[in-house]
Formats: structure tokens, C-alpha cells, sequence
């Protein structure tokens, strides 16, 4: 049973960094045809504004993240050869080999005696990665950097006017290290029965890369989509939100034997809005301690959507005073897991957009 | 008196189809397909409409999304009816 508690570790910081590019829905509309009514619809409804995305294609997860932790070495005073483990969650990686985070180290200036590898996961990724940093922490490091996220607009298909308008790009960089008085306590699961229900068929060794891979064919509602891109079974999805979620806010209350008036924030993965609403509403807890507005903003973050709501709707009381707090992940794998933690004043600034050049001397 | 639960459900029905403009759903009775006459994004605001309506009705949330839901086959929003019905039961089990 994967239900872990830690003592003494805590996050010192967070930042994100987004795509420089704005999208807004209005110019979707245009590219993908919406009639008026559907764009209404796509506002009210899914509360759909705009979303960031990178501006050039060539640059990748690391860019973003390497704009974070530089962001994090300017702040904090921190040391370069302080930094013992460099953990990357992406699915977008720069290469299909080697692990990115390896090429991180080099681009940060990290010492080579620094621990450094990919972790491949989604939605749930930033809680699998806190986790890992902290049983490393527990384990005799002294200082990790956690970097999360994606380019999540290059695994949608362009004409996919379903998935496309939903993805957002962002990197984030968590510095985490020892923290007298933090106690967490966390709950992670993993079902890989529904490992189809979110997938990139091809490209992997199992389907291996082929022409055919670069067709793109219509689905059964007439959406077109490679098999080298992003495909979401979202009544599927949405069962899996609606079965385990929930649920899992129970066990990890139970577990940590907090009650929920005590927790300040519950920040969620930004997937839709519905389950956000519905967490909110069993929890009976106010809105404005469950921010829901990420993916209108600035899309789907994927493994960096929780700390960007962070840097976008929290900035102000996670750098101002101690905070407990939920975090909760949830969707592709299928792997979900949630953390209830504290935060002291941590840094933690507004959510920043990529400019090219900007601590990034590779992009 | 009219049935509350029907009452809101028919209410929420209208609502989304100002802006869908589904024929169908103009005059809807019992028999009336719904979950075919919705797309996802639809059938979403039927369940947050009808849940919202249901915790000003009853002061207490609801939840009448699961995991049918979504399934054509096994949707209990196939029809007006069966979706009053089975909104009923899930007041009644509180």
C-alpha cells in the first residue's frame, strides 16, 4: 500500500515558466471553425480564455524548466554545487535517449557528482517526483531540484480541435531540501488497465515509428489524429476522474488524520472543470481555496499544472506565511496520487512566460 | 404541484439548449432521448446544472455523475425519464 508519511523535508521554492506565445480561444475558433455557438459554449462552459504555448518550435521542455531553476539560482542564493539530484518528469523529453535531466546538469552548471534522470509521467507526475525528491531527501541528500512539465502542444495533433485548444506549455523547477517542522504525508496509485485510455501509440518499441505512423486518419466523430500524437478516451477518463478522485481525497485525510478545515489550499491538477467543481463541492469547501482557473488561462499544464496555479493564483500567500495544503494528481498511466503538506514562505513569484535567450544560452 | 426533480431537470434541459438549439429538445417529455441529443460538453452542464439546482433545491450536494455516465449503453440519461428516475433515487439515498 503506497501511503508514505516524511518528516523534516519541505519545498524552499517554485517556479514556472509557460510559452511565450498567447493563444487566445478567439483565434482557435477561427482555426479550428467553431460556429458562434460553440465558442460561447467553449467560454461559459469550460471557461476557456486563452492558453500559452511555446512561439518557437524549437524549444523544448528543458527550456522552460532550465528559465525556471535559473530563476531559482538568481533568488535564492543558492549554490550551484549545492544541488545533489536533478529529477525531470516529462513526456515530452528533448531526445527519445538520453534522459534530459542529464543534459540539464551540463546546462545548469551542476556538479557531474549530481544524481540525474527522467521520470516519464502526466498528470501525476508532480507528486510522483515530490515523492521521489523526498525519499532521496530521507535517504541523505541534502538539496534536489524537481523539474515538471511538458510541451504538451507537440503531442496534440494540430487538426485535433478536441485535444489541440486544451494543451498548454509549461516548466517548472522545485527546489527541495531538508525543513525542520514539515510534516507530509502522501497516497499514490497506479492502474495500468487503463494505460490506452491516454496514449501515443507510436513511436515507442512497441509500435515502432512507420510512415503510417504520420497519417492522419478521423475518428469515429470525424477528428483527425496521427499515431504519433496524444489520444484521449474522455468518457473513459472522465469515469476514471469521477471513480478514483474523490475517493482519494477521503484516504489521504484519513491517513494523515487531518480534517479538511484544516487544510488552507487543496491544489489540484487543472484537468477539468467538472471534477474540480465536484471536489470543491463534497469537500464543501470555498472556491477560493480551490483554484480552478489554469487550464482557461494558460491550458493543460500536464505535471506542471499544480505548481503553475501555484505561481498563478498563489504566489502572493505561498510566499507569505505558512500554509497546509493538498496537492493532488490524476490522469495518464492511469497513475494518481495526492500529498498533504505545509509550505513557509517559500519562493515562490508570478508564473513567468519564455523569452528566447533569457538564462538559457542553449535554446 | 409539479415534480421538483423533474421540475429541474427539464428547466436545466431548457437552458442548455438555448444555446445547442437542438429540435428534439425544444418540447421534451419523458420518452425524449437526451444523452443522444447531448455531445460530452453537454452532457457535462446537464450534470453540474442539475446537481447545482439540486443543492439549492435539497441545501446539501448531490452527485448524480458516475461511472455510467458517460457510456451510451448504460447512460441513465437515455431518456427525460430515466434520468428523472434516477436523479430521484439519488436524492432519496441522500
Amino acid at each position: 500500500m503506497a501511503k508514505i508519511s516524511f518528516n523534516d523535508i519541505g519545498i524552499s521554492a517554485i517556479v514556472t515558466t509557460t510559452g511565450g506565445r498567447r493563444v487566445t480561444i478567439d483565434e482557435e475558433a477561427e482555426r479550428f471553425g467553431y460556429d458562434e455557438r460553440t465558442l460561447k459554449r467553449l467560454k461559459r462552459s469550460m471557461g476557456f480564455e486563452s492558453r500559452y504555448v511555446v512561439a518557437d518550435p524549437s524549444v523544448c521542455t528543458s527550456d522552460l524548466c532550465v528559465a525556471s531553476a535559473e530563476k531559482i539560482f538568481e533568488a535564492c542564493e543558492l549554490e550551484r554545487s549545492e544541488i545533489e539530484a536533478l529529477l525531470l518528469v516529462t513526456q515530452t523529453p528533448d531526445y527519445r535517449a538520453p534522459s534530459t535531466a542529464i543534459i540539464m546538469q551540463d546546462r545548469l552548471g551542476l556538479s557531474t557528482d549530481t544524481v540525474a534522470f527522467d521520470i516519464n509521467l502526466g498528470c501525476s507526475g508532480f507528486i510522483n517526483g515530490l515523492y521521489t525528491a523526498y525519499c532521496m531527501i530521507r535517504s541523505g541528500l541534502k538539496k534536489i531540484l524537481l523539474c515538471v512539465g511538458d510541451v504538451a502542444s507537440r503531442f496534440a495533433y494540430e487538426g485535433d480541435r478536441n485535444l489541440t485548444p486544451l494543451m498548454g506549455d509549461a516548466g517548472s523547477a522545485i527546489l527541495i531540501e531538508a525543513k525542520e517542522g514539515i510534516e507530509s504525508h502522501f497516497v499514490l496509485h497506479s492502474d495500468g488497465s487503463g494505460y490506452e485510455h491516454l496514449i501515443i501509440p507510436d513511436g515507442g518499441c512497441r509500435h515502432p515509428f512507420t510512415a503510417r505512423s504520420l497519417e492522419a486518419v478521423p475518428d469515429s466523430d470525424g477528428v483527425p489524429r496521427r499515431r504519433v500524437d496524444m489520444y484521449m478516451n474522455g468518457p473513459e477518463i472522465f469515469n476514471f476522474t469521477i471513480k478514483v478522485v474523490p475517493k482519494m481525497f477521503r484516504e489521504l485525510l484519513e491517513y494523515a488524520h487531518a480534517q479538511k478545515e484544516e487544510v488552507d489550499y487543496f491544489v489540484l491538477h487543472q484537468a477539468n472543470r467538472y471534477i474540480l467543481q465536484n471536489i470543491a463541492k463534497r469537500l464543501e469547501v470555498d472556491a477560493s481555496k480551490l483554484p480552478m482557473g489554469t487550464v482557461g488561462k494558460y491550458g493543460n499544464q500536464n505535471s506542471a499544472s499544480i505548481p503553475g496555479t501555484i505561481n498563478a493564483f498563489l504566489h502572493e500567500p505561498f510566499s507569505s506565511a505558512r500554509q497546509k495544503v493538498v496537492f493532488a494528481g490524476f490522469g495518464i498511466g492511469l497513475s494518481w496520487g495526492a500529498v498533504l503538506t505545509e509550505v513557509d514562505r517559500i519562493y515562490a513569484p508570478p508564473i513567468e512566460h519564455y523569452q528566447a535567450g533569457k538564462g538559457d544560452e542553449h535554446a | 404541484m409539479p415534480d421538483p426533480i423533474e421540475k429541474i431537470v427539464l428547466d436545466v434541459i431548457a437552458e442548455i439548449n438555448e444555446e445547442l438549439q437542438v429540435d428534439t429538445l425544444k418540447h421534451p417529455d419523458g420518452d425524449t432521448k437526451l444523452f443522444e441529443a447531448l455531445d460530452s460538453m453537454a452532457v457535462l452542464d446537464f450534470i453540474l446544472g442539475v446537481e447545482e439546482s439540486l443543492q439549492r433545491e435539497y441545501g446539501r450536494y448531490i452527485q448524480i455523475a458516475n461511472e455510467k455516465s458517460m457510456d451510451p449503453e448504460s447512460t441513465p440519461f437515455k431518456t427525460v425519464e430515466s434520468a428523472v428516475a434516477f436523479i430521484r433515487e439519488r436524492v432519496s439515498d441522500g
